[in-house]
């Protein structure tokens, strides 16, 4: 028995070990790596090696105005299309979850942004959003309304790229509430309607309990998705006007990529990889997952 | 005795002519097989003008691939393959504000050791004389030419002729301002040019009412080398450094000059059409030629190219070429301060095929291949000849063949590029700071203190001052 156990366990580790070995060289050594850059200087061009500098790079973030913007920016856009999908998602999930004919055909075709990469869903917004050709401040103006500068103005270059990301994850969203749905009891439901509830009430003590770990899930895996946000940043606006879209991985590129400073990059990453570890515990702490 | 000494003066001469064929064949032959690799920034004037090298490389033997970069992903991806020593290229494009770091990494190889090595130069096809004084500076770095100037296009003016001669104008700019409407000598007049052309949906522009809204001016004002290259021009012309103070290194952002310029540039933007803050060239030079801008100042091969084809403009022959306008009090000391662009290639430091690849660009740079060229109607960007400025057919072909007379005659000034490796860095936070102005988030004496202070700490880090 003994031996059948041994066996069993060895067994088990041979099994695992490719994938073990795959973690720890893939996904846990470039974090060591980059947390050891951090307290170096390293500008790939002028040198072959990083210098150790200890916590140069750390002190200096801390006066860096424009990596905090990029920060307060990152955050901001986290927050606002993440509770724009999460809502959105959940309001046209409910809505889908209905038997009626077509509905399956339907959800089929709301689910293609999600397929579409990023650049692309970026450069079709970029054109939707341009203030001379785009077709989105012509029918503003066929129907009476002033062109908006969706893109050119730093007040509303943001939120443009909200609506642009939430029209390609709020389909995720969607997809797993939907999924959720499907395990909420019917009975539930009839013996709520037999008691006189109203939907209003059906939606609220019976499908927001029941998928609110679905929610918050989803919440989390998209706040995640949106802290990293890059491609269709770089395609709409590329960090502009001025700054006002700068997001942190923008940054983060610019200074590793464009100025080749890697030891100051890497500083960068440690910090945003606190900021979103921070984000998560008091997330799941304060909804108690 | 007599017919021994004939044979054997026959087989001389005989061995001698087949040494003749023999070279000339060879010198055309070494190359052949050879594969030619080109990484180049996929701009209209490098479409067609690659197209010529990969015939002439065919020509000689070779087999040319180029391989197609946006612009800003290009300087990376070198670097970073020079980093490797990638063997990948052989000829690479330069641009002129990437010359100081390439230099001093070694990305690009010089060429004064082909050119002036007797055995490998061939005169017939480059001679630097015949070149615009403009064009081997931009690519010059501590007296070595280290990429070769394929083109010439300077930052130039153009403006709507056919409005500027209207006698309604005319009268009432004269009213107004007190001097007579022309091509303006200064950016201040530049300023009240385009203030007073520009106007709403429904007001009068040369006896007609408009039926959308017209502007002044237009600039290319997406943060980064768009806005860069529009701003550096009016930079240059008030006598103000390009970010730094090159003798001190120490960085004059701040400088009362340098904020006089950015307020009149914020006043320009004010006549800029809508977008301009996240606009490209392309798309700035495309206002003007659809008839919606009274002036702009650009690249000449982008308006010869948009502006005088059919297929895109809606101005043909109502615009002007000028120069660029002066900085009032600076006319003598940097008159009509201007760039010129070189579509310079250089040869990749780690190339297998060196002496190849700089044979290709003989032979590109050639006064043969650049009338082709210049003379092809799928070509908009000018030699860096000037003797084919005087041919009766390329005068034909560009209008703008007169200004380069003209910028020749004047002795405009043209400026450069700083060569510094820091250059790329301070400038992305010098073009951020005119962003910040031009968007309304910060008034320009605030944004340009702020970023003294970014830069002055970017140059103490890089070890420039103290």
């Amino acid at each position: 028995m003994d031996m059948m156990k041994k066996y069993l366990r060895s067994s088990l580790f041979l099994f695992l070990a490719p994938a073990l070995v795959y973690l720890f060289i893939w996904r846990i050594v470039p974090v060591f790596y980059t947390v050891y850059l951090s307290f170096t200087e390293w500008n790939l061009l002028k040198a072959n090696a990083p210098s150790w500098i200890g916590l140069d790079n750390y002190i200096y973030i801390l006066s860096d105005g424009r990596f905090f913007n990029s920060l307060k920016i990152t955050i901001l856009f986290l927050i606002l299309a993440t509770a724009v999908e999460v809502i959105a998602g959940m309001g046209i999930a409910v809505l889908l979850d209905r038997k009626i004919r077509g509905i399956e055909v339907i959800k089929g075709l709301y689910l293609i942004p999600m397929l579409i990469t990023p650049v692309v869903v970026g450069t079709i917004w970029y054109i939707i959003f341009h203030s001379k050709i785009g077709p989105l401040n012509y029918l503003l103006m066929v129907v009476g309304i002033s062109p908006v500068k969706w893109l050119d103005s730093p007040t509303t270059a943001l939120y443009s790229i909200i609506i642009a990301d939430a029209w390609q994850w709020t389909p995720f969203v969607v997809l797993l509430v939907l999924a959720a749905l499907q395990t909420v009891s019917v009975e539930l439901y009839e013996a709520a309607k037999m008691d006189g509830a109203s939907a209003t009430q059906l939606f609220r003590f019976i499908t927001l309990p029941s998928i609110k770990r679905v929610l918050l899930i989803v919440a989390i895996i998209r706040g995640m998705d949106a802290f990293r946000i890059f491609d269709t940043v770089f395609i709409m606006t590329g960090g502009g006007p001025a700054s006002a879209t700068e997001v942190a991985s923008m940054l983060v590129y610019r200074t590793a990529f464009q100025f080749f400073k890697l030891g100051y990059a890497s500083a960068m990453v440690i910090i945003l990889l606190c900021v979103i570890s921070a984000f998560t515990w008091i997330y799941v702490r304060t909804l108690r997952i | 005795m007599k017919r021994t000494t004939i044979i054997i003066t026959s087989l001389v001469l005989i061995v001698f002519c087949l040494y003749l064929v023999k070279s000339a064949i060879s010198a055309e032959q070494r190359f052949e097989g050879v594969k030619l690799n080109i990484a180049c920034v996929q701009w209209a004037t490098f479409t067609k003008s690659l197209e010529y090298a990969k015939q002439l490389g065919k020509e000689m033997g070779m087999e040319v691939t180029v391989n197609w970069y946006p612009w800003d992903a290009l300087r990376e991806k070198l670097l970073l393959d020079n980093k490797v020593k990638s063997q990948a290229w052989d000829l690479v494009y330069v641009d002129y504000k990437w010359v100081g770091e390439f230099a001093k990494f070694g990305v690009v190889e010089p060429l004064d050791k082909y050119m002036k090595d007797p055995k490998i130069v061939d005169k017939s096809l480059i001679n630097p004389s015949d070149w615009l004084p403009s064009s081997a500076p931009p690519t010059t770095y501590k007296g070595r030419l280290i990429a070769m100037p394929t083109g010439s296009s300077f930052i130039t003016l153009a403006y709507r002729s056919d409005i500027f001669s209207h006698p309604e104008e005319k009268k009432n700019f004269k009213a107004k301002y007190g001097y007579e409407l022309k091509a303006p000598q200064t950016y201040q007049e530049f300023l009240d040019i385009a203030t007073f052309f520009t106007r709403k949906k429904g007001e009068s522009l040369m006896g007609a009412p408009l039926d959308e809204d017209f502007y002044g001016a237009s600039h290319s004002n997406k943060a980064g080398d768009f806005l860069w290259h529009d701003y550096i021009c009016y930079m240059v012309s008030s006598g103000a450094d390009i970010i730094w103070e090159p003798k001190t290194m120490k960085p004059t952002w701040n400088s009362p000059t340098n904020i006089a310029v950015g307020k009149l540039y914020a006043e320009v933007a004010k006549t800029c059409p809508p977008g301009h803050n996240v606009m490209s060239s392309g798309e700035s030079t495309s206002w003007f030629a659809n008839g919606k801008v009274a002036m702009i100042l650009e690249w000449a091969d982008r308006i010869i190219g948009v502006c005088e084809n059919p297929a895109s403009s809606k101005i043909i022959g109502k615009f002007e070429y000028g120069l660029n306008p002066s900085w009032k009090g600076m006319e003598k000391v940097r008159p009509h301060a201007t760039m010129d662009g070189t579509s310079p290639l250089g040869i990749w430091s780690h190339s297998k095929n060196k002496l190849a690849a700089y044979k290709l660009l003989e032979k590109l740079v050639s006064k043969d291949t650049q009338r082709r060229l210049i003379l092809d109607p799928g070509y908009a960007y000018p030699s860096m000849l000037k003797s084919l400025f005087n041919e009766p057919e390329v005068r034909k072909r560009y209008r703008y063949a007169d200004l380069i007379r003209q910028i020749l005659e004047t002795k405009v000034y043209v400026f450069l590029h700083p060569l510094d490796p820091i250059y790329p860095e301070a400038l992305n936070i010098a073009s951020l700071s005119v962003s910040e102005v031009l968007t309304g988030q910060k008034k320009v004496e605030e944004s340009y203190n702020e970023v003294q202070k970014k830069l002055e700490e970017l140059f103490k880090k890089a070890g420039y001052i103290k």
